[in-house]
């Protein structure tokens, strides 16, 4: 019987092949779990993270009276020093279609819609989000160089959808304070 | 004439190369797949670390 020698031989390298595999498979879901670990923690380290709550407004009552009412729309200086920026999205223009923000400081950009669904989009940032009706989107930013970024609407709102976009100014911090003192409301016209 | 031992023939001699090579292990194997896993996992940190978060904490 010649086939014997060759069957323990086939048989160790079957075995050799097993361990190779077993191994070679844990590798693989270890480095599974590290992508899974580094996700988790860009997650919970505030690197991405979509909005926590969900706030809802009357998206036939805007213009008349409360936050979106037209005065109140642009950047205000708030108590701790941050600055809230209220902006409505609606076919087809962002209102105020300019917006300035200081450097490096806490930005809360806050908007809505009136009529249909509409994007908000600021190039070379991670601000990104959809503005539908009947809900408050809250966007959280910093920007730590002064400069114009184009705010392109980002989801098909109707024929006008290519004219719809605004920008946003950010200027120096000092500047922008001066600029603020005495106004309730600021964008780029004031 | 069919009793005189068998001579190892051609085939059973290639078989017992290939069976010395087996048992070493696939090496070749090995550094194939390790040489595409570390590209792909090289990939996505350069594009984690250089591209998403630098954008995710600076806008």
């Amino acid at each position: 019987m010649s086939d014997e020698p060759s069957a323990v031989h086939d048989s160790r390298g079957e075995a050799l092949a097993a361990v190779v595999e077993r191994r070679w498979a844990t590798i693989c879901v270890l480095i599974v779990f590290l992508f899974v670990a580094v996700a988790a923690f860009a997650g919970i380290h505030q690197a991405a993270m979509p909005q926590a709550r969900v706030e809802t407004i009357s998206p036939t009552r805007l213009h008349l009276g409360g936050e979106f009412v037209e005065t109140n729309l642009g950047s205000a200086v708030e108590p701790d020093g941050s600055v809230t920026v209220r902006a409505i999205g609606q076919q087809y223009s962002f209102t105020p279609q300019c917006m300035i923000v200081p450097t490096d400081t806490p930005i809360t950009f806050r908007a809505t819609s009136p009529d249909v669904i509409h994007g908000f989009l600021i190039q070379g940032t991670t601000v990104n989000a959809m503005l539908v009706p009947g809900y408050v989107s809250t966007i959280s930013a910093r920007f730590d160089e002064p400069g114009e970024h184009l705010m392109p609407c980002q989801e098909f709102c109707g024929v006008g959808h290519e004219g719809m976009w605004a920008k946003v100014k950010v200027i120096d911090r000092t500047e922008f304070l001066n600029m603020a003192d005495g106004k309730p409301r600021l964008s780029c016209v004031e | 004439m069919l009793n005189s031992p068998l001579v190892p023939s051609g085939d059973e001699v290639r078989d017992a190369a290939i069976e010395t090579i087996v048992e070493s292990g696939p090496h070749g194997a090995i550094a194939l797949a390790g040489v595409a896993t570390f590209l792909v996992v090289a990939m996505w940190f350069a594009f984690y670390l250089l591209v998403f978060s630098p954008r995710a904490i600076t806008p």
